[in-house]
Parts: C-alpha cells; sequence; structure tokens
C-alpha cells in the first residue's frame, strides 16, 4: 500500500479577490506556488454538547452539537516578486495597480476606515490537493481567506533562505470538499534575493556602509475573528442551521507594524543617540530581482523603541526596534511590488 | 509623462493621476481608491470635468 507523502500537495489560491466572502474565486483567479512548510489549512469543526443542562438526570453529554467553523493557515515562501505583491495587497488591503506586461505596480496601502475605507479585507480561496480525482487524498477549498498578517525576514548568507516570506491567513470557516478546481501550472517566481538588499532606515544607509546583518518587518491585522460570527452571518451549509456556523465578515482589529534589524555597531554608529534624542526618519528597505520584478517597502515614519549593543558571530553588533509611527501625509506603511503578474487583488 | 490612473474619492471626486507613489499614498490614505476599468467606463468625459456638477452621477 502505498503512503502519501507531503511533497505531493499543491496548494492555489486567489491571485484575484473574490467578489465577497461567500464567493470563491474560480480556477482561472487563482494561481499556483509552491511553500516550504508542510502544515495544512485544516477546517476545524468546534462542537459543544448537553453536559451542563439541567433535566437529563446527570451530568453527562447525551447530545453533540456542530457549532462553528475555523480554518487557519500558514505559507512560507522565498520571497519572490510575484508573492510579495500579493502579500502586501491582501494583507495591507488597498491597492493601485499601474503599468503593462511585464512591468505592473501594485501600489499598496492599509485601509483607514477614519477615510472611508472598508475595514473589511479583501478575501481569497484557498485550495489544497494532493491527488486530486478519482484517487483523491485531499481536495478542499477554503473560501473566504484574509490576510492575517505577513512577515519578510532577511538574513546575511549566500542562500535563498535568506529571504523569506511568511503568510498567515484565516479563514470564514466556508469550505467546498472536493474543491472542483483544476490546478493551474505552477507560476514562475522571481526571487527577490538578500543580496539586492537597499535598505536606508533613519537617515543611514545601512547597505553602502556594509553593516547590515538581518532585519526583518511585519504587519499583523489581528483580525476579530469573533466578530465574524454575527445573526445572520450563515452555515458550512446554506440552510441547514445543524451545520455549523460561518462567518460573514473579516475585519481587521488593532494592526500593528513592526521593523528591527541588526547592524554592526562601531565608531560613528548612531542608534544609541537616535535612541536617546528619539530622532524620527523613514525606513524604506528595496529588493530586486531586475528592472520590472522588486519590492520596495517604505515605512513614512520611524523611531528606534530600542537599541541594543551585543555581538553577532563574535563581531559587535546592535540590535535595534523601530516603533512604525503615523505620518500626517503617508500614513504608516506603503509598498510598491514590481511583478509580470496581471490582476493581483483585482 | 508617467502613466495615469483614476482614483476616486468617497465623496465622488474623481481624479487622474500620475501612477507615482509619491502622488498614489497620500490620496490612498486619504480615501482615495482606484476605479475598476467598468467604473471607468461609466465615468464620461463631461462628468469628469471638476465642474461637472452632482458627484453622485460620478458613482
Amino acid at each position: 500500500m502505498s503512503v502519501t507523502r507531503m511533497q505531493e500537495i499543491q496548494i492555489c489560491f486567489g491571485k484575484q479577490k473574490q467578489a465577497d466572502i461567500a464567493t470563491p474565486n474560480t480556477g482561472v483567479q487563482m494561481w499556483q506556488l509552491r511553500k516550504l512548510n508542510a502544515a495544512l489549512a485544516n477546517p476545524k469543526l468546534n462542537t459543544e454538547n448537553d453536559a451542563e443542562e439541567f433535566g437529563k438526570g446527570h451530568e453527562f453529554p447525551t447530545q453533540s452539537f456542530q457549532t462553528s467553523w475555523d480554518v487557519n493557515g500558514t505559507l512560507e515562501k522565498y520571497l519572490s516578486a510575484e508573492v510579495g505583491a500579493w502579500a502586501m495587497a491582501f494583507g495591507l488591503g488597498k491597492v493601485v495597480k499601474s503599468g503593462t506586461a511585464p512591468n505592473f505596480t501594485y501600489t499598496s496601502t492599509p485601509l483607514f476606515p477614519a477615510s472611508g475605507d472598508a475595514a473589511e479585507l479583501p478575501y481569497f480561496s484557498f485550495v489544497e490537493q494532493i491527488r486530486p480525482g478519482a484517487g483523491v487524498v485531499v481536495d478542499r477549498m477554503a473560501v473566504g481567506c484574509v490576510v492575517e498578517g505577513w512577515t519578510i525576514s532577511i538574513g546575511s548568507g549566500p542562500g535563498r533562505a535568506n529571504s523569506k516570506i511568511t503568510v498567515e491567513f484565516v479563514g470564514s470557516g466556508k469550505y467546498v470538499e472536493p474543491s472542483g478546481i483544476t490546478m493551474p501550472a505552477a507560476t514562475v517566481e522571481k526571487l527577490l534575493p538578500s543580496a539586492s538588499l537597499a535598505l536606508s532606515i533613519n537617515g543611514v544607509n545601512y547597505v553602502s556602509n556594509k553593516n547590515i546583518v538581518s532585519l526583518e518587518t511585519s504587519w499583523k491585522n489581528n483580525v476579530r475573528l469573533d466578530g465574524g460570527f454575527y445573526p445572520g452571518s450563515g452555515f458550512q451549509t446554506p440552510g441547514d442551521g445543524a451545520s455549523g456556523a460561518i462567518r460573514g465578515r473579516l475585519e481587521f482589529g488593532n494592526r500593528q507594524g513592526t521593523l528591527r534589524f541588526v547592524a554592526r555597531f562601531e565608531n560613528g554608529s548612531t542608534e544609541l543617540t537616535k535612541l536617546r534624542q528619539q530622532t524620527t526618519g523613514t525606513a524604506v528597505l528595496a529588493l530586486t530581482y531586475d528592472t520590472n520584478n522588486s519590492l520596495e517597502i517604505t515605512w513614512h515614519k520611524v523611531s528606534f523603541a530600542s537599541a541594543e549593543v551585543g555581538e553577532t558571530d563574535g563581531i559587535v553588533t546592535v540590535s535595534v526596534d523601530c516603533l512604525p509611527m503615523w505620518d500626517e501625509t503617508n500614513g504608516i506603511v506603503s509598498a510598491v511590488a514590481k511583478c509580470g503578474v496581471d490582476g493581483i487583488c483585482q | 509623462m508617467n502613466e495615469q490612473v483614476v482614483l476616486i474619492s468617497p465623496d465622488g471626486d474623481v481624479r487622474h493621476v500620475e501612477a507615482r507613489p509619491e502622488v498614489l499614498v497620500p490620496l490612498m490614505v486619504r480615501g482615495y481608491r482606484q476605479l475598476t476599468e467598468h467604473e471607468e467606463e461609466e465615468v464620461t468625459p463631461d462628468v469628469r470635468h471638476a465642474d461637472a456638477g452632482n458627484p453622485d452621477l460620478l458613482r
């Protein structure tokens, strides 16, 4: 009897956004990308029982009820122009597309309800398949997913692992099995290697002075999961109240951005001074494959929240946590992603 | 001349702006969003004009 190995897992998900939380992406709106982690986005059924109800004569459950559904998952990938554009657009929530093939440009910012934006993030469907068809092992589609957060990690060293992105997502709970999706051909991605980094933080170019060791930047939406279950939010099987509730909306909560980095610390390094003086400035990091494929993230106003001198591989370094702050003109963060794929988050 | 994109504010103000981050980002932060191709077709040249009148016509 053959075993099923995780190398067989194929995923595809909405390159384009869903029309609404309940309407799944079609196959042509999806793309297949590879990933590094084995974890599956398992639909989780939450149940309750009647153990605490009086009138049965005992304390033991006699019935179990399907109450609600959860879906969540994580994508770990080498950072590419394509997934970078996707993560920024779906993760921040607002995107303007410009350009033409092979140079589409996606400018993304967070949504701001105070400016009239929605609090719901763009939705996508997520498909996992292992041997779909007659000998199916796994073939399902989570509908109505949003990006909970992304983390980009840049390190020192020659390998692809020195430039990675992790994307966490959560779903409405709705899933379709079998998915009914024909897996599209895998998208060939343009990797954005660590060696291409350009980095300027608070007035210092950490690449030209050859001091950057590593950095990590992230965005977290803190999606209000429980708020998705409201009176009338719906059921896994429409019209079947016993099939478990699903979410009818996924809104972001109090969002958080982070930027931290480690740099060599030497005579003239300004991190401790800027910490004491609470100097503010922009932080711009850019990774480039070529002129048509790149990702640039700008934190429009940062100060240093902490700066601690230590060591990395025997070299004196300083580890800095930045505090991203609101800039009156440009907000908190923006991302400009270029790639050859049309229609991302459209 | 850079490429232009069409943005619309929550109250219906339509702008044709250069697709440069330094132009787009401040507008996006203020609530402007990109008109979809379908929406762009619905915005006639006359209505785009600044003194065209009722901004509801743009929706």
